[in-house]
């Protein structure tokens, strides 16, 4: 049996193709296919089903001290209509979850954790004594989206209105909307400049997703499934839990993980804290002991493809492995701004000895095949209002 | 599912479309929709050898990679390049513009390839 989010029936009724994703119902793809959508979002906008993801909130008068006890980020950082990105850490400082946790206007807090580790996550923090803290799963009563593109605060908007949208990053409002409210937050997976989540009662979000694509049919907006998630993701140099963070893996193995985690003197003691601090003293002490491997961009030279799992060579030698990888398209850009063709490009995301450093070439293993490839730092770049293709 | 009669259809799920000693090949509308959306495909090259029933290279979905079985012998003239920048055509057309590979036939047409009316019974269509 599996889920099914609130937009199952539009799902099914616009072509999406359906597969089950962390035991839920989801479309991979529209009608238009993954290529199409992440050109969409690149270019334009996309609009993505994301209820499938965890919500918990926590509203209680012992919910500040909770989180900040549990959380690898300080949770004391936020100020109301504020979010960060965070872990959920075990005492040896190995990812139980990412996540994203939202200090809404009014001063509860929502916490927003990977589909699949929903049950796990709940599980854990009951058994962190969460009494007082007021935790609660609203899963199933609030829905989210993602409008991620360049034209997405265009969309919004129409839809809700210019005013008040959060103009920056991680800044979040409520907004009124048809006698009812969404919550707009400018954050996002894709890394889009100009991107949004939308969190909305379920009763309500068959409406605002309709009403959504309706003001940006004629922008170049797209509904886009969870294949062009994968590869936006993935483009933008983002984790995915399973694949860059893993159970056994320490989690400053990601370099972007230092966005999620506060070692500063006032906050206290947290769980995962010594074990993180050593993680932390390691990489910038330049010894190698718990965390030999860093996560790094790496782009193919040429055409070709490569997967996860892919061997990682340094003149013969293996150096690494992938972690992620496929081939993505890209837009050829004029003049600052995407243009009309595209392109494919094979690029992925590795876990690699930490003495190999961005500029590096190496060789990527796949199908019998030695793929020519740099490490890189990052596979895009922002470039105003649009991210613009590195190699 | 649509399988156009003027064409032949090899077991590893491959149109061959003969004029003369040339055939054009392509993978068939069964292929295309069981892959998914085709995000890279891995070419034999120009004047490379093939054999009927062997690998000649790869088509890569969003999740999976399958084997290209060669669906004729012999070597290949010409191979569809604009597929390396776009592969979008391998699930949009087919039969056309998602063509794969011109192969100069080094004999007959294997007897393993089958007509339209007997490749729908095979995929069950």
């Amino acid at each position: 049996m599996t889920l099914e989010t609130p937009l199952i029936g539009w799902h099914r009724q616009h072509g999406g193709k359906l597969i089950e994703f962390a035991g839920w119902s989801l479309p991979v793809s529209y009608q238009a296919g993954i290529v199409a959508e992440h050109l969409a979002c690149r270019k334009a906008a996309a609009l993505f089903d994301t209820s499938h993801m965890g919500r918990f909130r926590l509203a209680g008068p012992g919910a500040l001290a909770f989180l900040r006890r549990t959380l690898s980020n300080d949770a004391a950082r936020l100020g109301p209509g504020r979010s960060h990105y965070t872990f959920l850490s075990d005492p040896e400082g190995r990812p139980l979850d990412d996540a994203y946790l939202f200090r809404l206007p009014e001063g509860a807090y929502l916490l927003v954790v990977n589909a699949g580790n929903r049950g796990q996550d709940w599980a854990w923090l009951h058994g962190l004594d969460p009494s007082g803290a007021g935790l609660e799963d609203i899963s199933a009563q609030m829905a989210m989206l993602a409008l991620q593109g360049p034209l997405s605060s265009a969309v919004l908007g129409r839809v809700l209105g210019a005013e008040g949208l959060p103009a920056a990053r991680n800044h979040c409002a409520w907004l009124d909307w048809a006698g009812g409210r969404v919550l707009v937050s400018r954050t996002g997976y894709t890394g889009e400049p100009h991107s949004y989540e939308l969190f909305v009662e379920a009763s309500q979000v068959g409406r605002l997703w309709t009403d959504l694509l309706e003001a940006g049919s004629g922008l170049g907006l797209m509904p886009a499934g969870l294949g062009a998630r994968d590869t936006l993701r993935l483009e933008a140099g983002l984790p995915l839990y399973g694949h860059e963070l893993r159970p056994d893996w320490p989690i400053l193995s990601l370099p972007l993980a230092r966005h999620g985690v506060a070692l500063t003197p006032e906050r206290g003691d947290f769980l995962g804290r010594a074990a993180l601090e050593r993680q932390a003293a390691e990489l910038a002490g330049g010894q190698v002991a718990e965390v030999p491997c860093l996560i790094r961009g790496v782009a193919a030279q040429e055409r070709g493809m490569m997967r996860e799992g892919s061997p990682v060579l340094v003149e013969g030698r293996q150096v690494g492995e992938l972690t992620s990888g496929t081939t993505v398209p890209a837009w050829r850009f004029k003049g600052g701004a995407p243009g009309d063709e595209h392109y494919s490009r094979a690029i992925g995301l590795a876990c690699l000895e930490r003495q190999v450093v961005a500029g590096q070439k190496v060789e990527i293993v796949y199908r019998g095949r030695a793929l020519p490839g740099v490490v890189v730092n990052r596979l895009v770049k922002p470039g105003g209002n649009y991210l613009q293709p590195l190699l | 599912m649509n399988f156009p009669d003027d064409l032949l259809y090899s077991p590893g799920h491959l149109w061959v479309r003969a004029q003369g000693g040339t055939v054009t090949v392509g993978i068939s509308d069964f292929a295309q929709d069981q892959l998914g959306r085709v995000v890279y495909v891995d070419l034999p090259s120009v004047g490379q050898a093939v054999a009927a029933g062997q690998e000649m290279g790869a088509v890569e979905s969003a999740k999976s990679v399958s084997d290209l079985i060669a669906p004729v012998s012999g070597r290949v003239a010409e191979i569809n390049e604009a597929l390396a920048d776009n592969p979008a055509p391998l699930n949009d057309d087919p039969y056309a513009s998602g063509w794969l590979a011109r192969i100069e036939l080094s004999g007959a047409l294997p007897a393993e390839l089958v007509d339209a009316a007997a490749y729908r019974k095979l995929v069950g269509a």
